[in-house]
């Protein structure tokens, strides 16, 4: 039977969960807020822990419901977005929707199959994300980090399915974009 | 009939995403088969997205609290817990 030990939490799980936090809000700021919240959510609840999962796993349950709640206030008040971002596929592609000329995408000359051992690729990946607007972020966090299934990403933030598409596309060809400037440039 | 079957690369790129989310119906996913074999961007548009949605895994944070901030906030558990 598993125990808590709240006089333990912050030693133990504090920077676990912060990192957890932090690559999913992108503020570190935001996460540290998310931690606190959570422990302190965890001891108004602690009769509901029940044994049956590891202290840990219980707090990382908690932070992620904290998560989703904090994504869905933002979304809230970034769905307004969504109607630039359909215009804005013009950066991308020509009147006949081909590919326009200066944003061919280029051979990167590695082998797409393999992780890539160097650092600095994780630094200017983090970049990228980091660059996408809040709305485009947070839908692609819940999607790729998180493996959410794209009914659930819809409900929770409150967007259509169609949005949803055009959303995962402007954030994939924005990443793809900036990662060939960035990084293969090196 | 082959006017039919041709996709611009716009939607092509938006085809990808759903064929890896098993959302593409069958008639999309031939008309994306045969716009992915002519079309060289489109397939390393493909290529390169499943590569960074794998990377994407290996991202990591090195957020940390400072001994003062975890202080400061063991005490608040501490404090609530007497409650």
């Amino acid at each position: 039977m598993n125990k808590l030990q709240p006089e333990l939490w912050v030693k133990n799980y504090s920077d676990m969960l912060l990192r957890f936090a932090s690559i999913r809000t992108n503020n570190d700021e935001q996460a540290k807020d998310l931690v606190q919240e959570t422990f302190l959510a965890a001891l108004r609840n602690l009769e509901t822990f029940k044994g049956d999962i590891s202290e840990k796993n219980w707090l990382y349950f908690i932070l992620k419901n904290k998560i989703i709640d904090h994504y869905r206030k933002k979304a809230s008040s970034l769905v307004i977005d969504i109607e630039n971002l359909i215009e804005k596929s013009s950066d991308y592609f020509d009147d006949s929707g081909h590919w326009k000329e200066s944003t061919y995408p280029k051979e990167w000359g590695v082998s797409y199959s393999d992780p890539v051992e160097k650092e600095e690729f994780y630094e200017i990946l983090n970049q990228c994300t980091q660059k996408l607007s809040e709305l485009i972020r947070i839908v692609f966090t819940m999607k790729y980090l998180d493996d959410k299934e794209s009914e659930e990403i819809c409900k929770e933030l409150q967007i259509t399915s169609s949005n949803y598409w055009v959303i995962i596309h402007r954030a994939k060809l924005q990443i793809r974009k900036c990662l060939e400037k960035n990084w293969i440039a090196i | 009939m082959l006017n039919k079957m041709m996709i611009t690369c716009e939607s092509a790129t938006i085809f990808v995403s759903q064929k890896e989310e098993h959302r593409l119906n069958l008639s999309n996913r031939i008309k994306l088969f045969f716009h992915l074999a002519m079309c060289k961007f489109c397939r390393l548009f493909e290529n390169q997205n499943q590569f960074i949605i794998h990377q994407l895994k290996h991202t990591t944070s090195n957020a940390s609290l400072s001994e003062i901030e975890k202080e400061v906030l063991q005490n608040k558990i501490n404090s609530e817990m007497k409650k």
